[in-house]
């Protein structure tokens, strides 16, 4: 639309008489709204079984809405389970997780970005290959090499396994954030006189730093949740993450309905808080890699 | 430099490929006594099993299903948010939970979802009438694996959806305008404009998102049927899973990883010849 053009032309509407568009108008409300309810229905859902009372759990029909509410697994659910320390292991082992591979990951995105070579389509195809591997062929050969150094059932394993996992994808996340900002801006600082480590901290990381936090939050995402490598190095009760506590949930034995939700309520809620927060961070970083 | 560090992280994948393809060959003992050389045994008990076709089918059903299923639902979910609505914003984020919801949480609520007497969705079902006895889904093998595509088209809808709507916020309006103007309807200017347009999304979602269903996932058909009634849900990826960790032949599994490997590499390599436009990403 041409500014300040003094003639306004009348917009017609577009698409027939405006009863249809009234219509069409309403049942994209409508479909709307069935595709919010499935999408949210499952998380609805927790809540109203984490709401209800442990005696309704095998009623038949279920009900919508929670019959007789209470909230006594919310508060009974951290003496009840190991929900607490559950947490605290997966918040450690995520954190550290979300750290290293920040840390190591931006560092090899800059030098790709930076530096261009052959090496970045042998990398990137390389990346692709790392996602067609099954999980399996990672994990036996790690498990060996950490059952070497003593530190399979540790924090220090499972962040190590977590790293090795995401390190591909990050990078490569990272290296298209890297690859947005402009050289001319480093350039400029570096024929004035800065060094590369300067020009790295004032200018390039504020600008990245979007795509910085959208690689933290999946990064942290991921390995919050991550499950297998999790089974396979874990033993020690003590220091299991939340995604085996919720698994051992699995087949209704003893523990209170009620709390099994709750928990994995819980559970779920940091990941779901962060990506609500820094969602738009996330979907500007997915976007921009795919435009390239 | 600051690319060694690169190079290391390189070796952490490289060295278990090889240390795989080396174990495949091998009766692998690993209670730390000597493995026995089998050369092809493994490779050649693979194909002659019934387990791996049956996993094959599996997952290619698996897969061919879940990115139907999301490719179509991501689409229509972003035509949705793509017109002047109010409230999308908040929409636009609400329909990105499934992503953000861990595994085995997703596994939970759904397995009880699903279940056969207790769980809501048999409790709609019955209630409107589509069917008239409660369906025990993971029980028999005809519904088990469709329930599983459901939820992982759940899980996976958000992503398509989020590429698909900026794809289109990227169509110029010229040319729909024009179409329009020269007397398309609403859907002529989508099938014929818009949907073009965004060919490009679509072969990258379909690389990516495909190469991940082939060998990747496993962790909610794990814990919910553990390989369904009779195998029927056991795809290549978790079969290699409990060959390593049930079994405990990491002979075989890493025969089968390797297996899977190749063909995922093949699969991809000729998908890209088709549709170079994957290859922009």
């Amino acid at each position: 639309m041409t500014a300040g053009s003094p003639l306004r032309m009348p917009r017609r509407p577009r698409s027939g008489p405006v009863w249809s568009r009234w219509i069409r108008g309403a049942v994209s409300y409508l479909l709307l709204g069935l595709g919010l309810t499935l999408a949210a229905f499952p998380l609805y859902w927790l809540l109203v079984n984490a709401l209800q009372d442990p005696s309704l759990r095998f009623e038949y029909p279920p009900s919508i809405l929670p019959k007789r509410p209470t909230l006594d697994a919310f508060a009974g659910v951290f003496e009840r389970t190991d929900i607490a320390k559950w947490l605290l292991n997966t918040t450690i082992v995520a954190g550290a997780t979300t750290g290293l591979t920040l840390l190591i990951g931006s560092t090899g995105a800059y030098a790709l970005s930076r530096f261009p070579s052959r090496r970045i389509t042998v990398a990137g195809f390389a990346i692709l290959i790392t996602q067609m591997m099954p999980p399996v062929i990672l994990m036996i050969p790690l498990y060996r090499i950490l059952l070497t150094l003593n530190l399979n059932d540790s924090y220090a394993g499972l962040v190590v396994a977590n790293f090795v996992f995401l390190i591909p994808v990050v990078t490569w996340l990272l290296k298209s954030m890297f690859d947005a900002v402009p050289r001319d801006l480093e350039q400029a600082a570096l024929v004035d006189g800065a060094n590369r480590l300067q020009v790295i901290s004032r200018i390039t990381m504020p600008l990245a730093l979007p795509g910085l936090i959208a690689s933290g939050v999946f990064a942290f995402i991921e390995s919050w949740q991550e499950f297998v490598f999790a089974r396979a190095l874990i033993r020690n009760d003590d220091l299991w993450v939340g995604s085996l506590g919720i698994a051992s949930f699995f087949g209704f034995r003893t523990t209170p309905w009620n709390d099994v939700m709750v928990a994995a309520l819980v559970f779920a809620l940091p990941p779901l808080l962060l990506f609500l927060v820094f969602q738009r961070y996330f979907v500007a970083g997915l976007t921009g890699g795919v435009k390239g | 430099m600051l690319a060694p560090t690169l190079v290391a992280v390189g070796i952490a994948y490289v060295f278990p490929i090889f240390q795989v393809l080396r174990w495949s060959l091998f009766d692998v003992d690993i209670g730390g006594g000597s493995d026995a050389f089998r050369g092809l045994d493994n490779y050649r008990a693979i194909f002659g099993s019934d387990e791996f076709w049956n996993a094959a089918s599996v997952t290619l059903r698996y897969a061919g299903g879940v990115l139907f299923g999301t490719l179509v639902t991501g689409l229509a979910i972003a035509s949705l948010l793509n017109q002047p609505l109010r409230g999308r914003g908040i929409a636009r984020t609400l329909f990105l939970i499934p992503y953000a919801m861990p595994l085995v949480v997703i596994a939970l609520i759904w397995r009880w979802m699903f279940d056969a007497q207790f769980g809501v969705i048999n409790y709609g079902l019955v209630g409107t009438g589509v069917f008239d006895a409660r369906v025990p889904w993971f029980s028999q093998p005809s519904t088990a694996l469709p329930a599983m595509i459901a939820i992982q088209v759940w899980r996976m809808a958000p992503i398509a959806t989020v590429l698909y709507l900026a794809g289109m916020q990227n169509i110029p309006h010229e040319l729909k305008e024009a179409a329009r103007i020269d007397g398309a309807s609403s859907w002529q200017v989508f099938w014929h404009v818009t949907l073009p347009g965004l060919r490009g999304v679509t072969a990258s979602l379909v690389l990516l998102l495909g190469v991940y269903l082939f060998g990747r996932t496993f962790e909610v058909i794990l814990l919910i049927t553990g390989g369904g009634p009779i195998g029927s849900t056991e795809n290549l990826a978790l079969q290699a899973y409990l060959r390593a960790f049930q079994f405990l032949d990491f002979g075989s599994a890493s025969a089968l990883s390797s297996i899977i490997l190749a063909v995922t590499l093949i699969l991809a390599l000729a998908y890209l010849r088709i549709a170079p436009k994957a290859a922009a990403t």
